[in-house]
């Protein structure tokens, strides 16, 4: 009988307290959490439509086993076509007509750019952006903005340091794409090499990621005589550029971005035999890559893609990145109690310590705080061997 | 009698949009905002390729000038209304001075160049040289006007006011100059460049001057979405800004002052309302809506109104040829004589 | 001088990428008098065909083949379906529809066939020239592009067909006056304008590789090329193709970095077209009242 009463007292109490949170926090009831999302559903960016929609079959998986702190989550995922006045309208749409609880996983630099001062002045928060650029790790001036990518200036750095160290003798140069982020890297390069940057850099050549060849600029780099080629791009020119030089007979150490590191899309079009001894850093297993295909992870990831997204490739390394950014978006949730606010989520967020989702590589402990907002504390140095990526531990740092 | 029934619904259209904000929750407003800065690029459009014939599919070259004028100097420190005159001067002077040569360029080759000035200008936005001004591809951000304190509206009904302002301002101004002795000069340029050059009219100079002030018009608008989005990057204005332009002009109807109007709203709410449709293919259902409504008003919406309200008032003999002789937009004789 | 070298053999061999979808461009703007924007994305398509045929095993020569006819038809169904309806609209709506096209199609391509870079089989694969300078494959492109270039300048100027098609384009009104049918004659134009740009795709995309995105790039340069050159006449849009790669090439290399080398190739075609309105190679036509 006791019992019993204790058990109905909680249950108002708890009724009563979240009747409360969904009055005062707009998109959360009983019921429901509403997140909103923004990326390219049409025009040319449409090809990383696998970023809003792992996540959109995630959470539908995790609703249907019961959803988080009993609420179902839904994800309102909006194309902005990549245009950053787009991104604004929609993100506004979201925030004022949907009346989401926060922004999760929008996709691009220029589109989570361009909604990040409106996010912050209304103090909501942009939760794992898709976004390497170092304005997104400013906890000072935006500190509801956090972003999902490895940095790409702190992966240049690592390049950098990587040359100056094993390299004695060389001589860089880089390939980087005319944006934010073959600007980054750019510069990351250049503050790993340190002192060294100046003798050791010997040509900086850019390319549009629009141009149809990227001839010109290969021949250009092969001709400065270097010996170590950053290809600091996506994936396109990325697998463009590696097969060319296997076609001039060029051999420098090549380092490729994280972005543009998939067995089955960047490697295997540029031709396995060009790609021999290229160096990348990783932070997902690359579902391509056989060196994972009994893995645990990959076994889950893997029925996941079948049984929620059977028309998508799951081996789009874009799929991986959303079904790492759903799993931290989930573990957020669960953290910040069945009682949640803004303010909670990014306390739970920028309270992340040493989490590995699936598909992260085994040694990778996510780390978030109030801060730094760069999730990723180490990265992992991995040679192609022909069929896969090879980790080796190169001991710079 | 026309001239006072539309002088009745402009005034009708004008109370409207003065009581929308008071009307609307602050979304609605924000995008009645960006419906009317669409038109007012689109205006410019009209004037070019409706009223003097010459076709452009690079207006978003100078939207991202008036956009960076107003970036660059509200970053400076200026007041935003005191920026909105120099982006006009600015993009005029930019229109003017690729108009001169461009108009010696006919039909294709003119819409073919004007597209390269399309491609180029993220290019040139992006480049390290301009870096200091423009931001390179980070962008830069503008702080958003707030309404004067003696004044109880909140930041998006005063922009939207601004907006307005200046755009009935523009529209107004756009009509009377399509309607005047000026106006006729453009308009037979475009139907008869070599007849029209005889009878004494500057050809060359008169359609670099349209040009100027197309581009000025488009330029202004620029300058206001940079206001709204508080936000300007090379990105913002990529190719298929240049070509949603020109398919909202097209769509609106590119005769008219009027088509404009629809051709903003076409701009803003269509892709919109195609991803409603379909997700997973809405650049699909959007291109089929494109191809559609060309089919079933060539001449845009608003020529296909005109034509159906046209019908009306003729005797029913008449009415199929009337249908047609908009198909093949130049009006026919007796229907301008009627209307004066 | 080898980098120099290099840099122009490269040029040529890119730039008879561009001439290869400019032929396309041309042919369609000598036979009906429009510009297809949506040129590329039918290439695309018939690229994809040829990709799909190829996965079932078939031979490579006997799918070429098989993509040009199934092109070929598929450009003369689009003009006899879809075109012909706007024959009356004015330019601008019929330029509007062209950008319909072009939309549309390419967000199919990537619906149907998905966004992943495909590497497309090139029957030169295995040949080797025995230099780093120029490949195999770069050879077929250059010599094919040759071959058509021939056989078009053939057609226009020597059968009856070719003249009647260039007849039906520049003056309607009088060619149905001396009994050629013109609606045959503007189909027989996109079928072959299509059957080109089939060819061009499956030349092109062992280079750039096949993905929803290849044409729409290849484009905007097939189209700087055909100005550059003249609209038309195809050994001229052929001709502003090698150029436009040439130049670029160099001026990216030596004067003012690849920051703005597109900006500057469009300054250079924008600059001849104000000497020569009808490009370097067109013949210029005189209005008469």
């Amino acid at each position: 009988m006791n019992m019993k009463f204790l058990h109905l007292a909680t249950l108002a109490l708890a009724c009563v307290a979240s009747s409360a949170v969904s009055a005062a926090e707009p998109g959360v009831t009983d019921k429901e959490i509403k997140i909103g999302q923004t990326g390219p559903y049409s025009g040319p960016a449409s090809i990383a439509v696998a970023l809003m929609q792992t996540p959109i079959a995630y959470f539908k998986m995790i609703n249907e086993t019961g959803g988080i702190h009993g609420r179902k989550i839904n994800l309102i995922s909006l194309d902005d076509a990549y245009s950053p006045p787009k991104t604004v309208e929609m993100t506004r749409r979201l925030m004022e007509q949907d009346n989401v609880f926060f922004m999760f996983g929008q996709v691009g630099s220029p589109a989570a750019a361009a909604a990040q001062p409106y996010l912050n002045a209304k103090k909501v928060p942009q939760l794992f952006s898709l976004v390497g650029t170092s304005r997104f790790n400013d906890p000072a001036k935006f500190p509801w903005t956090i972003g999902t990518i490895v940095s790409y200036k702190a992966e240049g750095i690592l390049f950098g340091k990587y040359i100056k160290q094993k390299m004695p003798n060389a001589k860089v140069g880089i390939l980087y794409q005319n944006d934010d982020l073959g600007r980054d890297y750019v510069e990351g390069v250049t503050e790993g090499l340190g002192d060294l940057a100046k003798s050791t850099i010997v040509a900086k050549v850019s390319l549009e990621p629009t141009e149809p060849t990227f001839d010109s600029q290969v021949l250009a780099l092969k001709a400065s005589g270097a010996n170590a080629l950053v290809i600091a791009t996506g994936p396109k020119p990325a697998v463009y550029a590696i097969r060319k030089a296997g076609e001039l007979g060029w051999k420098p150490q090549t380092f490729l971005t994280a972005g543009a590191n998939s067995v089955s899309m960047v490697m295997e079009p540029a031709g396995v035999a060009n790609g021999k001894g290229v160096i990348t850093t990783a932070t997902f297993k690359d579902p391509s890559d056989p060196r994972w295909q009994s893995d645990p992870d990959y076994i889950e990831y893997s029925a996941f893609m079948a049984k929620y997204l059977p028309q998508l490739n799951k081996n789009d390394s874009y799929a991986v990145m959303g079904y790492v950014g759903a799993q931290l978006m989930t573990k957020v949730l669960n953290d910040v109690g069945p009682n949640p606010t803004r303010e909670g989520i990014r306390k739970a967020a920028t309270s992340i310590r040493d989490y590995r989702p699936k598909m992260a590589m085994p040694d990778i402990k996510l780390m978030l705080t109030p801060n730094d907002y760069d999730m990723y504390k180490k990265l992992n140095f991995m040679r192609f061997n022909g069929t896969g990526w090879e980790p080796f531990d190169a001991g710079v740092l | 009698m026309t001239t006072t029934k539309t002088k009745l619904s402009a005034i009708c259209a004008i109370l409207a949009c003065l009581s929308l904000p008071l009307l609307l929750p602050e979304f609605l407003v924000f995008q009645a905002s960006q419906i009317l800065v669409y038109a007012v690029a689109i205006l410019g459009l009209n004037l070019l390729m409706g009223f003097n014939g010459q076709i452009s599919m690079g207006h978003g070259a100078f939207y991202a000038v008036g956009a960076y004028v107003v970036a660059i100097l509200v970053g400076h420190g200026w007041p935003y209304w005191a920026v909105l005159p120099l982006a006009a001067v600015v993009s005029f002077g930019v229109g003017f001075f690729f108009g001169k040569p461009a108009s010696r360029l006919g039909g294709h080759y003119l819409a073919l160049a004007t597209f390269a000035l399309s491609l180029a200008v993220p290019q040139l936005l992006r480049h390290p040289a301009l870096e200091f001004w423009t931001g390179g591809s980070q962008g830069m951000y503008i702080t958003k006007p707030e309404a004067p304190s003696f004044l109880p509206l909140n930041a998006d009904q005063w922009l939207y006011y601004f907006v307005l302002l200046v755009a009935v301002a523009l529209f107004f101004a756009a009509h009377n100059l399509t309607t005047g002795r000026v106006g006729r000069a453009i308009s037979a340029i475009r139907d008869h460049p070599i007849a029209a050059e005889s009878m004494g009219i500057p050809v060359a100079r008169l359609k670099a001057i349209t040009f100027g002030v197309s581009a000025m018009y488009t330029g202004v608008a620029g300058a206001l979405s940079a206001l709204v989005i508080q936000y300007v990057a090379p990105d913002s204005f990529s190719m298929f800004l240049s070509i949603f332009l020109f398919v909202g002009a097209v769509i609106g109807g590119a005769r008219s002052i009027a088509g404009a109007l629809i051709g903003g709203m076409f701009i803003v709410v269509v892709p919109n309302l195609t991803f409603e449709i379909s997700k997973s293919a809405t650049g699909v259902v959007y291109a089929i809506v494109l191809i559609a409504m060309m089919r079933f008003a060539p001449a845009g919406i608003w020529g296909f109104l005109r034509a159906k309200v046209e019908a009306k008032t003729r005797s029913p003999e008449e009415k199929p040829s009337a249908q047609k002789a908009n198909v093949s937009v130049p009006i026919p004789q007796h229907d301008a004589s009627e209307r004066s | 001088m080898e980098v120099f070298l290099q840099q122009i053999i490269s040029g040529i061999a890119t730039g008879s990428i561009y001439a290869s979808v400019a032929l396309a461009l041309v042919m369609i703007s000598n036979s009906t008098g429009h510009i297809n924007f949506a040129q590329g994305e039918m290439a695309l398509f018939s690229t994809y065909l040829a990709w799909t045929l190829l996965s079932f095993g078939l031979n490579y020569w006997l799918v070429f083949g098989l993509t040009i006819v199934v092109s070929f038809a598929f450009g003369m169904a689009i003009e006899r379906w879809l075109i012909r309806s706007f024959s009356n609209a004015p330019p601008m709506s019929l330029i509007v529809v062209f950008i319909g096209l072009l939309l549309g199609l390419n967000a199919l391509a990537g619906l149907v066939w998905g966004y992943a870079l495909i590497k497309f089989p090139s029957p030169m694969a295995n040949v080797s020239t025995g230099t780093f300078l120029i490949s195999a494959h770069d050879l077929f492109v250059i010599a094919v592009t040759f071959g058509q270039l021939l056989l078009l300048f053939m057609f226009f100027s020597f059968t009856k067909l070719g003249l009647a098609m260039k007849a039906a384009a520049q003056n309607p009104q009088s060619a149905r006056l001396v009994g050629i049918r013109v609606g045959q004659m503007l189909s027989l134009g996109w079928g072959m304008a299509s059957a080109l740009g089939a060819v061009a795709g499956m030349l092109v995309a062992p280079i750039v590789y096949l993905d929803p995105n290849m044409m729409l790039n290849v484009l905007l340069y097939a189209f700087a090329s055909a100005l550059l050159g003249g609209l038309g006449s195809p050994a001229g849009a052929a001709a502003g193709g090698l150029i436009f790669g040439v130049v670029e090439n160099l001026v990216g290399t030596y004067v003012i970095g690849h920051e703005l080398k597109l900006t500057f190739a469009l300054v250079v075609v924008v600059i001849v077209l104000l000497v020569k309105p009808a490009g370097l190679f067109g013949k210029t036509i005189v209005n008469r009242v």
